[in-house]
């Protein structure tokens, strides 16, 4: 059970304000996913939570203790980063035998297995792995680590969508055995949307959202049927995005879903349904 | 056993490998040399006399600093081990490889003195063959090498490219700037920069123990820059 609490987090890179007076707090035992356009500042954000780079004001804490440069606090987390960090000359299984010094909670056995079940072979360098079998590699690591609250920073970077499947699968059973902090930085967010429980979105260096993700998905709905038809329904409605197929329209409609007109759509002909994600981050962070 | 001691641990490997080749090379040249003498040149004039050995274990110490920083500092952020533990670990692992390595050129100028006229560095410059001054100075100056080729790897990861190129060319303009300065005082700062290292290495009375205080001062210097250099370093690409 560990508590991230970030106050105040500004970060700049030169002239550049990667990161703008960022506060939020990541409660214990819930999967978060920490979505943003590029350069949004995600990675940022996330390497300053795991001490890889510092902040220029504001600080950052796991239960109480700042992260700068405290073991203790580090310990807690594992961070699977976007870029390759680890030696490329040593062997898969010298480096679980590895992380296992630093990462006294690392389950061999589970990282053994999962790697079987991913078809990783553990015999080889990490220079000869693939992009996707280097993802594949890095998440083994972060999810046989046990740490209380660990991190993934586009996990699915090259992995056919098998692969994609199994992980979101391995994550949410990984969760489930034993309930820990999960945040997911990724740009895949139809797939990841299922996982989450609750959704942080930063748009320019700023946190603009942090809601659960059924709150959030419960602020707009979609409607869809004749064209015509929905265009009458829209009238005076605040939308988002429309999709037309040839006479067939569907469109989100930005307001809460207690707020539906069931009487107007059933005289239209018109049906309801659930707004996604992907089209609720693409209108906020526009 | 403590994280610092695990992650010297991890630096140690690095330097398995390396440390392997070099006595491999080292061991047959002293195997050739012997070799040669026991063969050709005793039975023709005996005059001859080798060494050479310490030099090449500081030119490796030298490299294996500049090595030592880029790959370990990333892998051990992946692990998300703090800088501060980083530093220690580090000099835990230099001074041991630095005091193995001395130790084992100080034994081996032992063994080949009994083969063959062999003189170390330390003999050749304070004519002293004790063991132990051998040893000390050995020491003293690998682990000045080693944290030396550290800092300069750690100073270049830090900088930007324009920093990177100035550091490239101060030691030519430091060069440039003491002759200037030499033409100008007529010789005398040449003069005292050679008097002052003929004290502080020690070669007024022969003592090589000033010398190995001299290299261990430096040394603490040269860590104390790498603290410094460290503690706001950030991953890089």
């Amino acid at each position: 059970m560990s508590i991230i609490e970030i106050r105040n987090v500004t970060k700049d890179y030169g002239n550049t304000k990667a990161l703008s007076d960022i506060s939020l707090t990541f409660e214990p035992n819930k999967i978060y996913g920490l979505l943003g356009r590029n350069g949004a500042g995600k990675t940022t954000l996330l390497n300053l939570m795991t001490n890889k780079i510092f902040p220029n004001q504001g600080n950052i804490t796991i239960d109480g203790d700042i992260v700068l440069e405290n073991d203790k606090a580090l310990n807690n987390i594992f961070y699977m980063v976007e870029k390759n960090m680890y030696p490329e000359n040593l062997k898969v299984k010298e480096i679980f035998r590895w992380t296992k010094e630093f990462y006294p909670l690392f389950d061999a056995e589970y990282a053994n297995a999962l790697a079987k079940k991913f078809e990783l072979n553990v015999n080889k360098k990490v220079k000869s792995l693939s992009t996707g079998y280097t993802s594949i590699f890095k998440a083994i690591i972060a999810l046989a680590s046990n740490a209380n609250i660990i991190i993934f920073d586009e996990p699915v970077l090259g992995l056919d969508a098998n692969h994609r499947s199994m992980f979101y699968k391995e994550v949410i059973s990984n969760y489930s055995e034993n309930p820990k902090t999960i945040i997911i930085s990724t740009h895949l967010i139809e797939e990841v949307e299922t996982v989450l429980e609750e959704v942080i979105i930063i748009k320019e260096g700023k946190l603009i959202v942090k809601k659960p993700v059924e709150e959030l998905l419960a602020s707009a709905y979609m409607i869809s049927g004749e064209a015509s038809k929905v265009d009458e329904y829209l009238r005076g409605k605040n939308y988002i995005e429309e999709d037309v197929m040839g006479k067939f329209k569907s469109v989100t409609v930005m307001d809460n879903i207690n707020h539906k007109n069931e009487a107007l759509a059933k005289e239209l002909n018109l049906d309801f349904s659930k707004a996604e994600l992907q089209k609720l981050f693409i209108s906020l962070t526009n | 056993m403590n994280n610092t001691l695990k992650v010297s641990k991890y630096l140690f490997r690095d330097f398995k490998n390396a440390l392997l080749i070099f006595y491999g090379i080292i061991l047959a040249i002293a195997v050739l040399m012997a070799a040669l003498f026991l063969n050709v040149i005793s039975q023709e004039s005996g005059n001859a006399s080798f060494g050479g050995f310490g030099f090449s274990a500081f030119i490796f110490l030298f490299v294996s600093g500049l090595n030592c920083f880029k790959a370990n500092f990333k892998f051990l952020q992946a692990n998300n081990i703090s800088r501060k533990r980083f530093y220690y670990a580090n000099i835990i692992t230099l001074l041991s490889i630095s005091a193995f390595m001395a130790l084992i050129d100080a034994s081996m100028t032992k063994v080949l003195k009994l083969i063959m006229p062999y003189e170390d560095i330390v003999e050749q410059l304070y004519k002293n063959d004790l063991f132990f001054s051998s040893f000390i100075w050995s020491f003293a100056l690998f682990t000045l090498a080693a944290s030396a080729g550290w800092c300069i790897t750690m100073l270049y990861y830090k900088c930007d490219k324009l920093m990177k190129t100035i550091i490239s060319f101060a030691p030519v303009l430091l060069v440039i700037l003491l002759v200037m300065l030499n033409n100008v005082t007529e010789g005398a700062l040449g003069i005292s920069i050679i008097k002052s290292l003929t004290v502080v290495l020690g070669f007024t009375n022969n003592n090589p123990y000033t010398a190995a205080l001299s290299f261990l001062v430096a040394t603490a210097g040269v860590l104390g820059l790498c603290y410094l250099l460290i503690r706001r370093i950030a991953i890089k690409d």
